[in-house]
């Protein structure tokens, strides 16, 4: 089967939604990705990626309940389907490989 | 009173401007009422009133709904978004039938038929072109 490709924020999102478990959805999932990563990450930037791990069968999505401070509206939940866990690991030894190739080079610079 | 006050409460704390609103359409109807209730909240938490409020509202409306509207030109040139096409009509098409005559909903279904046709059309077009240019 073949890999599949993570951009930067997409990775990022994957792993807030991994950390926040039943908690993920759109106003957690922006803090988490703020507060990791140390960047002013706007709204948009992660609302499209979400959208975007949906449309690559990477996460799942369901609504939940809704509050009177959300206005009677419903959050919309956010799930890591296996596919996701397994992006998530492949990307993860992908970048562990590279490391250990180049933390040589990178001290020598 | 206690009404009027509940009232002024729901319109600060849940309640949208006409502005933001009309924003909100540029977001795809799956994701609206979501992402709007996100949107509530945050201001909520951020303690925003009045016209701040407003501002803020709208402009991550537009920014988030500007995000997704190209995200999804972009996937419609890589995979038709059945889904959301079917989930939008059905949230749209429910609040329609509730709310218009059967004047109103005629000209809804013209509209939804001919968007379909256009952009079946356009799918038609660009998936011939990146076929014959070898894709």
């Amino acid at each position: 089967m073949a890999r599949t490709d993570l951009g930067d924020m997409e990775h990022l999102v994957l792993l807030a939604i991994l950390r926040l478990g039943q908690e993920a959805y759109g106003i957690p999932i922006l803090d988490e990705v703020c507060a990791r990563s140390g960047r002013d990450v706007s709204r948009a930037t992660v609302y499209v990626a979400l959208k975007r791990l949906e449309q690559k069968g990477l996460v799942t999505s369901k609504l939940g309940e809704s509050t009177p401070e959300r206005g009677g509206r419903a959050k919309r939940y956010f799930k890591l389907k296996p596919s996701g866990l397994k992006a998530l690991r492949e990307s993860r030894e992908m970048f562990l490989s590279l490391w250990r190739d180049y933390e040589s080079v990178l001290e020598k610079a | 009173m206690a009404t009027q006050n509940l009232a002024t409460d729901h319109a600060e704390y849940g309640g949208l401007p006409r502005s933001v609103r009309l924003l909100a359409r540029l977001v795809p109807s799956a994701d609206r009422e979501s992402l709007l209730g996100d949107l509530v909240e945050d201001a909520a938490y951020r303690d925003l009133r009045g016209a701040r409020r407003t501002a803020w509202l709208a402009s991550e409306c537009a920014a988030v709904g500007a995000g997704l509207s190209i995200e999804r030109l972009r996937a419609w040139f890589v995979m038709p978004p059945v889904r959301e096409v079917v989930a939008g009509l059905a949230i749209d098409g429910r609040g329609v039938l509730r709310h218009s005559s059967t004047g109103v909903v005629l000209r809804a279904i013209v509209f939804v038929g001919s968007i379909a046709t256009l952009v079946l059309g356009v799918e038609l077009l660009v998936g011939s072109l990146m076929s014959a240019a070898g894709f």
